[in-house]
């Protein structure tokens, strides 16, 4: 059930509906019934995979809770062993299978390691995190277990995050299941605008580049240097504006019940050092590294040779939770080099000038670093991550037949310079209220998001621009392969 | 106030700022949608399409069909072999029998704008294809009228749910960039057409090995009811309107050509079309269909086979409108 379908759009008028028609001490039965409709709503056998993890971790939790010394360790290792467990037997198991065929091949030997194939659980990588931070949290004594199973359960399936994130940490949202939420006007419109917005993004930018993205990245043999190089920078937009109009629906809609989710985007395309863009890009999975990966591991509070193998590690691993791919890999390593080279150059006065020449150039660096980064990201293999920065660094000219040809990928006749100018144009109109947010008074910031009157008025623009300008036939959301 | 009338309240409040928002956008987007329905046809480009052929002030010849047609012909060879300058290509991608039938009636119901001669793309596979509109630019270009005639036509063919989702993205969703890029878009878009044709593309040809392997796929080999029914129309359209019509199959390559599904399809089209009097033409024959370099894919000619095929079409386009002299309509 994609958050952009018709299907999702009456299940969550039903939902919110009754959530505000029961007892506040049953929503929460009705959330979890809910989550675990719209969880089925994709394989419905899979459900018993979810609900053995959530057993697993809720027990845990509670052992660890109430043991102590090297028990409460023990029971931390079978929570994070069984929960990663899973994960690597739907999501990483063919991917060993195929390596270890190739380490066979390259040695000689007969390569006749299984491989098994299985269809991944939507969602498995979020929830699975979301369930480790829970264990973790409660061994460090940060957070009480929580007690009731069906509590727990919601916490780990809420359907608005279930998917795709946002990360939560259970001091977050775990409180926040049990609260009574009144009513409120103001969480009705802000969440209903956050969804147009979201809805926007996702169908409206991020759909209208996946169109030309998939047509030059899945022919990229046949394509000239420039319309790879076209491809490249409206994949990036398209990620974010997948990924970020994602988040957007679902703190949306957890926001119209009440429930506060975290921020999982911050404009990440304005940063002006790469670990800014860190801070700011999938906020809720780069501080779940950081914190559970990176800083136990010593962070930067080592030697600057162990810290560099500190952000190595963090990169790659987070490079394969994003999928079973060495190119997944390779673009984690690196981003977790451009981090260390940032480092490595800061004292050379890499975040000089602080003038606004200097920001815009800094940007602009970052900008184009990402978007190389993002070649790894989309293409199928290394072999073509390779290909294609080979034809864009030595075959892309900007003659106007080459322009001219770029072009011509977004439809297969004439209008494809409407198309490419409509959605450089939207793209545009995205950025420019993302810069108004990012610099805006702080005033005009306010006003809007306490005024009825304008949000009412942008609502309906937004979901306006989505009948006219988006596709409207449900494309699924890039990070749902994750 | 006690807190639960309070709280109703708010929830009151709540209904009704949702019912505002959706009816402000259902009331702004009917309007919007009203005035794209009824003027957007005002903004197609005038050099192709139904506006091009609306646009004309006189009209001998007109070339029905989809990127057969487009990229078979080249109306400017065409015109000079032929010297009928009144000449017109309409041509939107994947025309069916039915739309070719929706346009020639339009056309002839159009004062001034009912041509002497038309040649109708009678592509064999067309006769078994599932009614769809393909080419939302056809819609896009076409009058109002004509926009609920192709509604109509594409309700009664289709399971009525889906068909008005389509609907929906056709009129609500499609389109609306080349309304919004329409000073900038319309004069490249225009330059680069003649008469309806495309001058600014080139479709190379196959290599030989890439010509062996083509294989072109059928989902069905009986033809279509409402195909055979567009077949008739037409054939009564142009009767009624005294148009002399033709139809012609444009050339496919030899390995496709000689599949027996298609073989079977131009036979049962020449069938039908004779049992009419009507005059159809394989463009196979007669034309180098083993060779590569004409060809761009399995169903299209390259530039150089458009240029052979016009070159060779243009011949028999002239002997039989010589035969077939048009008397008595107006145009």
């Amino acid at each position: 059930m994609l958050f952009n379908s018709l299907q999702f759009v009456l299940f969550f008028i039903v939902v919110t509906t009754l959530y505000y028609a029961l007892p506040w001490r049953w929503r929460w039965k009705l959330l979890l019934a809910a989550s675990c409709y719209f969880y089925m709503a994709f394989i419905p056998a899979y459900i018993f995979i979810l609900f053995t993890t959530i057993l697993i971790d809720y027990v845990m939790g509670i052992m660890i809770a109430q043991s102590v010394g090297r028990k409460r360790f023990i029971y931390l290792q079978v929570s994070i062993v069984s929960t990663c467990l899973v994960l690597f037997v739907f999501k990483y198991c063919a991917f060993f299978g195929m390596t270890v065929r190739q380490l066979q091949g390259l040695l000689g030997a007969d390569q006749s390691f299984p491989i098994t194939h299985i269809i991944l659980p939507i969602g498995l990588s979020f929830h699975t995190f979301q369930s480790l931070s829970y264990v973790i949290e409660v061994y460090r004594g940060k957070q009480q277990p929580e007690r009731n199973f069906g509590i727990y359960s919601l916490y780990v399936m809420f359907y608005p995050q279930l998917v795709a994130g946002p990360i939560e940490r259970p001091q977050n949202l775990l409180h926040q299941l049990y609260d009574d939420h009144q009513f409120e006007l103001l969480n009705l419109t802000r969440g209903l605008f956050l969804i147009a917005w979201g809805l926007f993004q996702k169908m409206v930018i991020a759909d209208r580049s996946a169109v030309y993205v998939n047509e030059v990245y899945n022919h990229w043999q046949a394509q000239s240097g420039l319309a790879l190089l076209f491809a490249t920078i409206l994949f990036a937009v398209q990620i974010y504006a997948d990924f970020a109009g994602y988040s957007c629906i679902a703190i949306g809609c957890a926001r119209v019940m009440g429930i506060q989710l975290m921020t999982n985007f911050n404009h990440p395309y304005f940063s002006t050092s790469f670990s800014e863009f860190w801070r700011r890009w999938h906020i809720s999975l780069s501080t779940w590294f950081r914190d559970y990966v990176f800083i136990p591991l010593g962070g930067n509070r080592v030697s600057m040779s162990r810290h560099y193998v500190n952000l190595l590690i963090t990169f790659s691993i987070c490079g394969l939770w994003h999928g079973a791919n060495w190119t997944f890999v390779l673009w984690g390593v690196y981003n977790g080099l451009l981090l260390i080279f940032e480092s490595h150059f800061k004292s050379l006065g890499w975040h000089y000038p602080r003038n606004v020449a200097g920001k815009i150039f800094r940007r602009m660096v970052v900008l184009v670093c990402i978007c190389f980064g993002w070649i790894l990201f989309r293409a199928q293999s290394l072999h073509d991550a390779l290909a294609i920065v080979y034809r864009i660094v030595t075959q892309t000219s900007f003659s106007v037949w080459s322009i001219g040809g770029a072009i011509a990928q977004f439809a297969s006749d004439f209008t494809s310079v409407a198309i490419a100018m409509t959605t450089f144009m939207l793209i545009a109109v995205m950025f420019t209220i993302e810069l108004g947010e990012e610099y805006g008074f702080q005033n005009a910031r306010e006003l809007f998001y306490t005024s009825l009157k304008y949000q009412f008025a942008a609502t309906i623009v937004l979901f306006e621009a989505v009948m006219f300008f988006g596709v409207l036939r449900p494309m699924a959301f890039i990070y749902f392969q994750f | 106030m006690s807190q639960s009338k309070k709280n109703e309240s708010v929830a009151r409040h709540g209904w009704l700022y949702i019912g505002k928002l959706a009816i402000s956008t259902v009331v702004i987007l009917l309007c919007l949608v009203t005035v794209k329905f009824y003027t957007e046809h005002r903004l197609a480009l005038k050099n192709c399409g139904l506006a091009g052929v609306l646009s004309q002030p006189r009209l001998d010849l007109v070339l029905f069909g989809s990127s057969h047609t487009r990229k078979s012909y080249d109306m400017r060879l065409l015109e000079r072999a032929t010297g009928v300058t009144a000449s017109f290509q309409i041509s939107y991608n994947g025309t069916d029998l039915i739309a070719t039938s929706q346009m020639l009636e339009y056309l002839c119901a159009s004062p001034g704008h009912c041509p002497h001669y038309a040649v109708i793309e009678a592509y064999s596979e067309k006769l078994t294809r599932i009614p769809t509109l393909e080419d939302p630019r056809y819609f896009f270009d076409a009058p109002p009228s004509l926009k609920w005639t192709i509604i109509r036509s594409y309700l009664s063919g289709h399971r009525y749910s889906s068909a008005l989702l389509d609907i929906f993205d056709l009129v609500v969703n499609r389109g609306n960039d080349e309304i919004v890029t329409y000073p900038f878009y319309s004069p490249i878009a225009e330059r680069n057409s003649y008469k309806g044709g495309r001058t600014d593309f080139y479709f190379s040809g196959l290599s030989p090995e890439e010509f062996r392997k083509l294989k072109l796929v059928l989902d069905s080999n009986v033809p279509d009811p409402a195909q055979l029914s567009a077949v008739y129309n037409i054939i009564e359209v142009a009767r009624s309107h005294n148009i002399e019509v033709i139809f012609i199959d444009p050339p496919m390559p030899q390995p496709v050509s000689s599949e027996p599904d298609i073989q079977a399809l131009k036979k049962e089209f020449s069938r039908i079309l004779s049992a009419r009097h009507c005059i159809f033409i394989d463009g196979d024959h007669g034309f180098p269909i083993d060779d590569p370099s004409l060809f761009e894919d399995n169903n299209h000619v390259s530039s150089k086979g458009r240029e052979e095929f016009t070159r060779r079409i243009s011949v028999v386009l002239k002997d039989w409108m010589a035969s077939h002299p048009v008397v008595g309509q107006g145009s």
